[in-house]
């Protein structure tokens, strides 16, 4: 059976994270990048921000084009006929937050602000 | 007189064991800490730091790559904040399963006489191999660990393996080391513990190389970075040893200010502890502390 193969292995136990309903906010500019990106798949595919632990702050900003998890676990927001799942698990930590688009040679795309940071990493891409 | 390495005795660790499986495991928990584990083999073992955004050591901890599963060794007092970490900073798309694992696998650190005496109990040849790579032998997993002041290893086991292991040490005449004994080794060993690195810098511990500099982006890694570049360590973890006893806590010195003792020990005459000193760039041989005078000896890693 090996080292890892017998009794005694428990679940953590973590404090349930607080589920509150997202609210959104981007920018004309951050839309038109959003259905440029999406290419007229705005029917099958979805954007899913999330969170993830990393970055010189203690957590990272992810962005995903993908089709439609189905998962029970988002919550969903249109925006501009595009649907935008938050999960519920990173819903205290990016509701609110206000996203622009900024076309610069360095350092540009989707740009994040996050009232509910207190601390941002100088690239802008983890919070904490 | 310098302090002596155990034999033929043993110590069951009191450290915190996670479990972490899953496809993701390893993306999981290289994000959190300061050392690069992407490159690791199958059965290898690597010491690692979890910091603060301030660049602060807040957890010490030892990976295990086990055959696809990561064995994490930390410090109990922070436990529960490390696996918050791991549990709350998954993705909602990672495979990453995190489990406790501190009443299934016990970590027992074993100071032999000599490599000869593990092999005829365990029939674990160690003596050529090297440092940090997994043994398998039955359940067990041995593992050398090499320091400037000694050598010795640990032996992973499973709970229900816990008494045939400690007879079957007993059985050869190892015996178990109290927690004096151990504090005495660790020491002499340069193993050191939260008690002596949370809140501190890595550099000021002598755990320069646990921070992978090429690795991107961790918690405290922009502190390090600018550290590296523009920084000057001020005080460095020390082994202090000489005759009198040492009390933990701050203590004035003439030639360098306030100095603080993070771990002491006494024994058989011999008092060592580590010490927070303001070195500044210098080396001293010895530091006097209420009249009486200890030989210091700068730690590096391990």
């Amino acid at each position: 059976m090996g080292l890892l193969g017998g009794d005694g292995f428990s679940l953590p136990v973590v404090t349930e994270t607080e589920v509150v309903d997202v609210q959104l906010n981007f920018t004309e500019n951050a839309i038109s990048a959003l259905k440029e990106n999406m290419a007229g798949d705005e029917q099958s595919h979805v954007l899913v921000i999330s969170a993830q632990s990393g970055g010189c702050s203690g957590y990272l900003y992810d962005m995903k084009i993908i089709e439609d998890p189905g998962n029970d676990g988002f919550q969903r927001i249109d925006i501009g006929g595009i649907e935008v799942l938050i999960h519920n698990k990173d819903s205290s930590m990016l509701s609110g937050i206000n996203i622009d688009f900024k076309e610069t040679l360095m350092g540009g795309g989707f740009q994040i602000e996050n009232p509910n940071a207190d601390r941002a990493c100088g690239c802008g891409q983890s919070f904490g | 007189m310098s302090p002596a390495l155990p034999k033929s005795e043993y110590y069951i660790r009191n450290d915190a064991i996670t479990l972490i499986q899953g496809s993701d495991s390893l993306a999981v928990l290289d994000r959190l800490i300061t050392t690069r584990i992407d490159d690791m083999q199958d059965l290898a073992r690597r010491g690692a730091l979890f910091c603060d955004y301030n660049g602060r050591i807040s957890d010490l901890a030892s990976v295990f790559t086990i055959s696809g599963s990561i064995l994490l060794s930390s410090a109990v007092s922070e436990c529960d904040e490390t696996r918050r970490k791991l549990v709350d900073g998954r993705s909602w798309d990672e495979d990453c399963e995190i489990m406790v694992a501190d009443e299934a696998i016990f970590c027992i650190s074993v100071f032999p006489n000599d490599f000869e005496q593990v092999k005829n109990i365990f029939g674990v040849d160690l003596e050529g191999s090297p440092p940090d790579i997994l043994f398998e032998s039955d359940e067990h997993l041995f593992v050398k660990s090499v320091t400037h002041n000694g050598i010795f290893f640990d032996i992973l086991v499973k709970f229900e393996n816990l008494d045939n292991i400690i007879s079957s040490l007993s059985k050869f005449g190892f015996s178990e080391m109290d927690s004096i004994g151990w504090n005495n080794a660790r020491i002499l060993l340069g193993l050191r513990q939260m008690c002596d690195s949370a809140g501190r810098l890595p550099d000021e511990i002598g755990f320069a190389s646990l921070v992978s500099k090429d690795k991107g982006c961790y918690p405290g890694q922009e502190i390090h970075a600018r550290l590296d570049s523009r920084g000057r360590k001020i005080k460095s973890l020390c082994r202090i040893t000489g005759d009198s006893p040492i009390d933990l806590g701050k203590h004035k010195t003439d030639d360098f200010g306030t100095i603080s003792i993070t771990s002491a020990t006494y024994l058989d005459g011999i008092a060592s502890a580590f010490a927070l000193i303001r070195l500044e760039g210098n080396s001293p041989e010895s530091i006097d502390i209420k009249d009486s005078n200890y030989t210091i000896d700068v730690m590096g890693y391990p």
